[in-house]
């Protein structure tokens, strides 16, 4: 690690951690305070708990063993106090006081030059320890250490405001090689002139002396106990004095002297962020309109340039805002090998890590927020998750556990996956623990009774673990707590799919809110809308003349056929209840879009464009609708709203729930449960009938008046051919129907189309599709359960076997004229 | 919402706006901003009173028309209204009124509620103020954008 350091050029992740940590430390310092006017507070305790524990973890992860000693041997106590075995007093207090100080004082340490220095924490740490184990060590007076923190905000005579003396407390060791900020020096003056009753000892590292300053008063009261504390306290402070003595022949060696960490980077409110986004939208607008005026003739020619200057200018700015806030998901994830690395190395373990979307495109915001719960994830999943070596050799794995890291815009979300291919999670033990660690009878009967996905659910509960046993790396439970509160904190969630021997996956779905997506720009109705790029498989365009043949209606519902399959189709006018953008005799632009995996059709009117646009959100009335996501404003200042590809498929009904496989055999099942894209027929007034979709060549509407009677049985004439008619209901002894306008189904048999005619085409089904064998009727493959009803499944070359072996007989004579007819169809396709 | 008694003897600030021949005032401490007409994208499928949305500098508002809201006519052909943004809790929607008034400052008590209004524009209205000149109707603007309550308004009441 300090090599990295010592090249002069702070490894970022080093940087990002000591950023972190100093407002981890600042709130610690806070929370501590808080928590002992009012040791009760389980959530600050808990966030106590999670600041130490991320500060620890990390310093794990970047080779401080000293930080992480310190910081573990305070948690420990955290833990003891998270769990109710311990209650807060002064003396612990003081004691994670004094944990914090030195974790601060490594901080300025490792900032200042890389390292954690050559300290000795034994004291503090056995001070920890002895407070853990519920030993008080005779030096921690109850009123003491009180007094000694909240005194300088009440009474202390120091001429500063708390805020400087809280920063320089923090940077103690820095100080003298930062020595050119001006804040960070100017305590020195008044704490040389503190009061009478400071310690000598005290008043030399001038930067602590404000804290201590008005202890000597609270001391008088309290005794020898908080004599000795003072004691300490300065002899710590007098080891980092001679550590600062030592330490400005660094800061001169070094050609420029390094501004701290938080000089290089600014944190943003976001909501300023968002402002700028927006005033500099606005201000694109302004300039759209003042080029437009500019470029008329009566404009002089300065006014053209300084116009010009301006549309540059602006373009720029543009440019930079909108970088402030998006990072592709990769800078986070660079880390992450090495992370990765030297956990399974620490672990003993084998592990492979790979990553797949690392270009995708993240607010800033919200990859800051997922960044600490996909390393605890990661973590997890190296530590539980993967096996070691020789149990998933056993278990004939390979050695090498596989780690994958899975980003991607999914819906108007971006989905991140993490997947391990380890031992997956143990249901029961988890109940077992749950249980274990509950006193309510009901909530016992509960988790006893309590479905396995949810049972895998309470790994995020806080205070659970599966570990057995407690490591530096995971296993108190409270990686997990944290992960999903961070998760929650910016409206998105976590799941967890897990498979015992397979692997676990952990899938965080975050808001788009943020994020900016190219989007495909639609017409309908005369409004525009938005579908994001993610969801639009291809775009159709069906001329003119062959929309009439292309789409075809099935109960009601428009299908076109792609490639060989139908394709459901929604009139996306007509679906928002607007005007058809179909009109009579011109062409239909259709849009493919795809959503979990099924795929359907929106006709539009028109496309626009493809941009990247910036996703608003949407007030909830709006939002309520379903079939938005949000809004989005174009350039010319107008506002377009974003499809939810989902939703619109739920409000047109289009998809069955189930995902469409690219099936090209025929049959119903490859074994004996299959999905199907079924075609679901009435055949009479009674039974209904299913056929594979892929074997309906074409859906017709035929009068009964053109059928002739050959001795072969019914026939129309289709297309130039004799098509022979099989009637459905006649199978099952029911009148032929041919009435009026037959539907016909139009299948291939050997090269020979024949017509099915059905009563009515109900509907097209995806589903699972479970035979019952054994019908003793010919031509059915037997029967099952389709959407809720007993269908007869068609096995069309028997049927036609069975019901008019001379038209199998004669196909072969008509070969030719078939040839003719598919490649008319063909060519209509 | 609706008061039964003297609702209280503060000094009230009302932001007063006319919406057909009803003077309505909005508590000036939940009006963001006035906007003059904008061009509107409407929202397909969403409730009749949700006209569209504007662009206001760079955040999406929803416009909801209060004449519907209130059981009025539509406003005559090519009247424009302004567009009162009101922000409770952190959500802006813009109400649409066919033209602004003055601020008015009152500490006449607000009254409640005369029965006879009918029932839109009595759910809608919060207290009456007595003006020296005209009874200023002291608008629910929370309820007047309340989400459940756009959703729930039947289509042919609007």
């Amino acid at each position: 690690m300090t090599d990295t350091a010592r090249d002069n050029e702070m490894d970022e992740i080093v940087n990002d951690f000591l950023i972190e940590s100093h407002e981890n430390l600042d709130q610690l310092d806070r929370d501590l305070v808080d928590l002992e006017r009012d040791p009760t507070d389980g959530e600050r305790l808990a966030s106590v708990f999670r600041a130490l524990h991320t500060i620890k973890g990390t310093s794990g992860f970047l080779g401080y063993p000293k930080l992480q000693a310190a910081s573990h041997a305070a948690e420990s106590l955290l833990a003891r106090l998270r769990s109710g075995e311990l209650v807060l007093d002064a003396s612990i207090t003081s004691g994670l006081l004094a944990a914090v100080d030195a974790v601060r004082e490594m901080l300025a340490a490792i900032e200042a030059h890389g390292e954690e220095g050559d300290r000795d924490d034994s004291a503090l740490i056995a001070r920890l320890v002895a407070l853990t184990e519920g030993t008080p060590p005779p030096e921690s007076g109850p009123a003491g250490p009180s007094a000694a923190w909240t005194s300088p905000v009440t009474e202390a005579p120091a001429p500063w405001p708390a805020s400087t003396t809280e920063l320089s407390a923090a940077w103690p060791a820095a100080t003298p090689a930062a020595s050119g900020a001006g804040d960070e020096t100017t305590p020195a003056a008044p704490a040389a002139a503190a009061p009478e009753g400071a310690p000598p000892e005290a008043a030399a590292p001038a930067v602590e002396v404000p804290v201590e300053v008005p202890v000597a008063p609270a001391a008088a009261d309290a005794g020898p106990a908080e004599d000795h504390a003072e004691h300490q306290h300065a002899e710590n402070q007098h080891a980092e004095n001679q550590h600062a003595v030592r330490k400005p022949a660094a800061g001169a060696d070094g050609a420029e002297v390094r501004g701290g960490v938080a000089d290089s980077s600014v944190r943003v409110d976001v909501t300023v962020l968002d402002r700028l986004v927006n005033l500099v939208g606005e201000l694109v607008l302004a300039r759209n309109q003042i080029v437009q005026h500019t470029t008329s003739d009566n404009s002089s020619a300065e006014q053209v340039a300084t116009a010009q200057r301006l549309d540059l200018l602006i373009s720029e700015l543009q440019g930079e805002v909108m970088k402030t806030r998006m990072q592709a998901i990769g800078t986070v994830w660079t880390r992450f090998p090495r992370v990765v690395r030297d956990l399974a190395v620490t672990c003993g373990k084998q592990v492979r890590l790979e990553m797949e979307g690392t270009d995708t495109e993240l607010d800033r915001t919200i990859l800051e927020a997922v960044r600490d719960p996909m390393l605890h994830l990661l973590r997890n999943s190296v530590d539980h998750g993967i096996e070691p070596a020789d149990v998933r050799v056993a278990a004939g794995k390979p050695a090498e556990g596989l780690l994958v890291l899975r980003a991607r815009h999914e819906a108007g979300h971006v989905s991140i996956e993490i997947v391990d291919d380890g031992g997956g999670i143990d249901v029961e033990r988890v109940r077992a623990k749950a249980i274990a660690g509950e006193r309510d009878p009901d909530r016992i009967a509960e988790l006893r009774t309590m479905s396995n996905r949810d049972v895998v659910d309470l790994i995020f509960s806080p205070g659970l673990s599966t570990a057995t046993e407690v490591t530096n790396v995971s296993g108190r439970g409270v990686g997990m707590d944290v992960v999903r509160t961070h998760v929650d904190r910016i409206g998105g969630t976590i799941e967890v799919t897990t498979a015992a021997g397979v692997g676990t996956t952990f899938k965080i779905r975050l808001p788009l809110t943020l994020a900016i997506i190219p989007a495909l720009v639609v017409n309908a109705g005369g409004q525009r809308y938005a579908i994001p790029h993610g969801n639009v498989v291809e775009l159709v365009r069906v001329d003119a003349a062959k929309v009439a043949t292309a789409i075809e209606v099935v109960a009601g519902a428009q299908v076109y056929r792609l490639r060989g399959r139908l394709l459901p189709l929604v009139d996306l006018g007509l679906l928002l209840g607007l005007p058809s953008p179909r009109t009579e005799g011109g062409p239909v632009t259709i849009v493919v879009v795809h959503i979990d995996g099924q795929q359907f059709g929106l006709i539009v009117s028109g496309l626009s464009d493809t941009q990247e646009i910036v996703v608003k959100p949407l007030d909830q009335v709006a939002a309520n609708i379903g079939v938005f996501s949000g809004a989005t404003i174009m350039g010319d200042g107008g506002v377009a709203l974003i499809l939810e590809v989902n939703g619109v498929a739920a409000r047109a009904g289009v998809l069955t729930g189930e995902p469409v496989d690219d099936h090209k055999a025929g049959g119903y099942q490859a074994d004996s449960e299959s999905r199907r894209s079924l075609l679901i027929l009435a055949a009479g007034a009674t039974h209904r009938v299913a056929l594979p979709l892929d074997d309906v060549e074409r859906l017709e509407q035929l009068s009964a008046a053109d059928v002739e009677r050959t001795t072969n049985g019914a026939i129309v004439q289709y297309r130039g051919q004799m098509l022979p008619l099989v009637s459905l209901p006649g199978l099952f002894g029911e009148n032929e129907g041919f009435e009026g306008m037959m539907r016909v189904i139009v299948t291939t048999i050997t090269g020979r189309q024949v017509g099915l005619v059905a009563s009515r085409i109900i509907d097209i089904v995806d589903e699972h599709v479970q035979v019952e064998r054994g019908s003793t009727r010919a031509g059915l493959d037997g029967s099952a359960i389709i959407a809720g009803r007993a269908t007869e499944l068609l096995d069309v070359g028997d049927l036609i076997a069975a019901v008019a072996p001379d038209l199998l007989a004669s196909a072969d004579t008509s070969a030719a004229g078939t040839k003719r007819a598919l490649a008319q169809i063909g060519s209509s396709r | 919402m609706t008061a039964t008694t003297v609702l209280s003897t503060d000094i009230h600030q009302y932001c007063t706006m006319f919406v057909g021949d009803l003077a309505l005032g909005v508590e000036i401490g939940l009006v963001q901003e006035i906007v003059r007409h904008m061009d509107m994208t409407p929202v397909p499928l969403s409730p009749p009173a949700v006209v569209g949305l504007i662009n206001l500098r760079g955040q999406i508002v929803t416009a909801i028309d209060l004449r519907r809201r209130l059981g009025l006519e539509p406003a005559p052909e090519g009247h424009q209204p302004v567009h009162v943004v009101i922000r409770i809790d952190g959500r802006a929607v813009s109400v649409l009124a066919d033209r602004i008034g003055d601020v008015v400052t009152t500490t006449a008590p607000a009254d409640a509620v005369p029965d006879t209004l009918a029932p839109e524009v009595r759910h809608l209205v919060a207290g009456v103020h007595q003006l020296d000149d005209r009874l200023l109707l002291k608008l629910d603007a929370a309820a007047a954008i309340d989400s459940a309550r756009l959703w729930a308004a039947p289509r042919d009441e609007q």
